[in-house]
């Protein structure tokens, strides 16, 4: 199991756009992903587009990013690095 | 028959109707005897045809730079197949629901998910999400989903209300002309039908008699004519013979106009005028080019920011800006700031109500106030300049210091993109609207600080005179040649002919389309007019008929 924290920064949080983004991005992995809000507790499927527009991932939002499979690291790293680089 | 309605756009159409019903629901309580894992093998069929026709719809799109429409449809196929959705209609298949009455559960599941995060971005996508499962409930009926995407033939296209969406994918050959039960003249869809000449009415009164014929599979034979704003259907035979030779008169009238599309504009005596469109989006380019317009003289991207509660992206906007740019091939594009505000409002921005709305809160007002708002639409203007010529317009400036605000931010703007290492025209050119009494007074001291002057003779009128332009019973005060407003416009002129340095002074109101005002405004000086598309080639012909002699006697007999 890999995990790591990530804070979202882009002014709007991860809606519409950055969502489907995020979602294909994780599709990709064989592992399996939950992303899991420090403040709520709330756990969101990232290959999931309903899990994360409900997931209120806001501006400010930290969330830890947890990858369990055969490619968890580069999942995680990945994901984190599309998190931060969120500019919309 | 006769249907009254809203004309939105002239012209005139004759073919049979063709009525959108909307979309019918789903029984959520319907069961079903049948095996789930039958069910769910004919749920993988139908979600595998239906992503392909979204993405076939979206590839199209992309085609034709439709971006911000193909991503829409290209996000509807990740909602389709996404694993949360898709689990839940199997899930209410394990509980002996019908396959229509799970899809739209699940649907309903994960749109009730989206509206309790009460996030103002996300609520558009609801319909999106609503709109997707009522596309495969449909499948599952194997009944063709009610939309135009189907169309093989000529015809009127009528419905309650129509998605925007639909109209932008549909094959518009075959779309001769639009009428609907809703809709104002500034609806996005009225905007979007204006913008491609479509022969429109809106608020028509009751539809029901056509929606029965075509549901009939009688569909009846209508004749719109959108500048009487009238729908005609049950005609005799003389009543379509009348409507069809009028229909040959106007289309006749048009297709003459065509010989003046390839000639350059100028006056009999070969004086040159520049003639340019007035856009509100950016697919409208196309008839500016279509009508051999020397470019955008004005592009309206207000309406970029109406009828949606949230306000575009940088992106978004940059993408809308440079598909109009590409367009037009390397001619000019005039992109005003968004003049939100008065008649113009938006839920995305919630500017309150006013007592005097025309004199209030808007344009460049509600931009220095929100800084923000301008920035992201500077920054994506300028960049949209990286891909041909453009030019940044300012709205309702009113005095120096607001001009000055805006120039400082645009220069805060380009500071910003150059550091991030993305390119724009440095040498972009800068106008302001004359549309306020205050700009043409002192027209001298503000052609110093930008380079082109735009009268927008509309707004210019009802400051000058102080006539609601929207007011019937003052209609009769409401006059853009009134000599008040053409000294206004002459000392603009000057102005700029004197800064010297290439500036310019053009105008883009209604007046510029209107036969008896061009002469006069030509011998004012004016030599930019920008006109609404449609008026484009009969303005040229126009010109081409005047000679600099029409000009001085129109002039001369104003007494100025």
């Amino acid at each position: 199991m890999e995990k790591q924290s990530v804070t979202i920064t882009n002014p709007t949080g991860i809606h519409a756009r950055p969502a489907s983004l995020l979602v294909s991005l994780c599709q990709q992995f064989q592992s399996d992903i939950v992303m899991e809000c420090a403040d709520s507790g709330r756990q969101v499927n990232p290959k999931s587009i309903f899990s994360v527009l409900s997931g209120r991932l806001k501006p400010g939002t930290t969330v830890t990013v947890a990858a369990d499979g055969e490619d968890a690291q580069q999942a995680v790293q990945e994901i984190c690095t599309f998190i931060e680089a969120l500019e919309e | 028959m006769q249907i009254k309605g809203i004309g939105v756009c002239g012209g005139m159409a004759i073919a049979p109707i063709h009525y959108v019903e909307s979309p019918c629901p789903a029984d959520i309580n319907e069961h079903t005897d049948r095996e789930p894992a039958q069910l769910k093998a004919r749920l993988d069929e139908l979600t595998a045809a239906l992503q392909q026709e979204f993405l076939s719809r979206a590839a199209l799109l992309r085609q034709r730079e439709q971006t911000q429409d193909a991503e829409m449809l290209e996000m509807q196929a990740v909602m389709l197949c996404d694993v949360t959705f898709q689990n839940g209609v199997c899930r209410y298949l394990d509980q002996g629901y019908s396959l229509a009455a799970s899809i739209t559960r699940s649907s309903n599941d994960q749109q009730q998910g989206i509206l309790e995060t009460e996030d103002p971005y996300l609520m558009e996508r609801v319909a999106d999400v609503a709109d997707m499962a009522s596309r495969l409930v449909y499948a599952c009926w194997e009944i063709p989903y009610p939309d135009l995407s189907q169309l093989d033939h000529p015809v009127v296209v009528a419905a309650e209300d129509l998605q925007p969406s639909m109209l932008v994918s549909a094959p518009e050959e075959f779309i001769q002309g639009l009428v609907l039960e809703h809709g104002s003249r500034t609806s996005h869809i009225a905007i979007l039908a204006a913008g491609r000449e479509l022969p429109t009415l809106v608020g028509c009164e009751d539809l029901s008699a056509l929606h029965a014929s075509f549901r009939a599979g009688k569909p009846e034979l209508v004749c719109l004519d959108a500048d009487q704003g009238t729908l005609s259907f049950a005609m005799t035979d003389q009543e379509l013979q009348q409507a069809r030779q009028k229909l040959e008169a106007w289309q006749q009238e048009r297709q003459a106009l065509f010989v003046y599309r390839d000639q350059i504009c100028a006056t009999a005596d070969g004086e040159r005028v520049y003639l340019y469109g007035n856009i509100m989006e950016a697919a409208a380019a196309e008839r500016v080019r279509e009508y051999g317009g020397d470019g955008v003289g004005l592009f309206r991207t207000e309406f970029l920011y109406m009828n949606r509660s949230t306000l575009p992206s940088e992106e978004e906007q940059f993408a809308h800006y440079r598909a109009a740019v590409r367009k037009m091939g390397g001619k000019d594009v005039t992109i005003r700031t968004m003049d939100i505000g008065a008649d113009k409002q938006t839920p995305a921005l919630d500017l309150g109500r006013e007592e005097n709305p025309f004199l209030g809160f808007r344009a460049i007002r509600v931009c220095l106030a929100k800084p923000d708002i301008l920035r992201t639409q500077l920054r994506a203007i300028l960049r949209a300049s990286a891909f041909g010529p453009v030019k940044i317009l300012f709205p309702m400036i009113s005095r120096m210091s607001e001009l000055d605000q805006a120039l400082a931010i645009l220069e805060d703007c380009k500071a910003q993109l150059r550091q991030e290492g993305k390119s724009f025209d440095e040498s972009i050119r800068i106008g302001i609207m004359v549309e306020i009494p205050s700009v043409a007074i002192l027209a001298s001291q503000f052609i110093q600080k930008v380079d082109f002057f735009s009268i927008g003779s509309n707004d210019l009128t009802q400051y000058t005179l102080a006539v609601d332009r929207m007011n019937e019973k003052i209609d009769y005060l409401y006059d853009g040649l009134d000599p008040a407003v053409l000294t206004l416009i002459r000392a603009s002129v000057r102005a700029a002919d004197q800064a010297g340095g290439g500036k310019t002074c053009g105008l883009c109101g209604e007046l510029g389309s209107d036969p008896k005002a061009v002469p006069i405004l030509l011998g004012l000086g004016l030599r930019h007019l920008s006109v609404n598309p449609s008026a484009l080639l009969q303005t040229k012909r126009l010109i081409s008929q005047l000679h600099r002699s029409d000009l001085e006697r129109a002039v001369a007999q104003l007494n100025l």
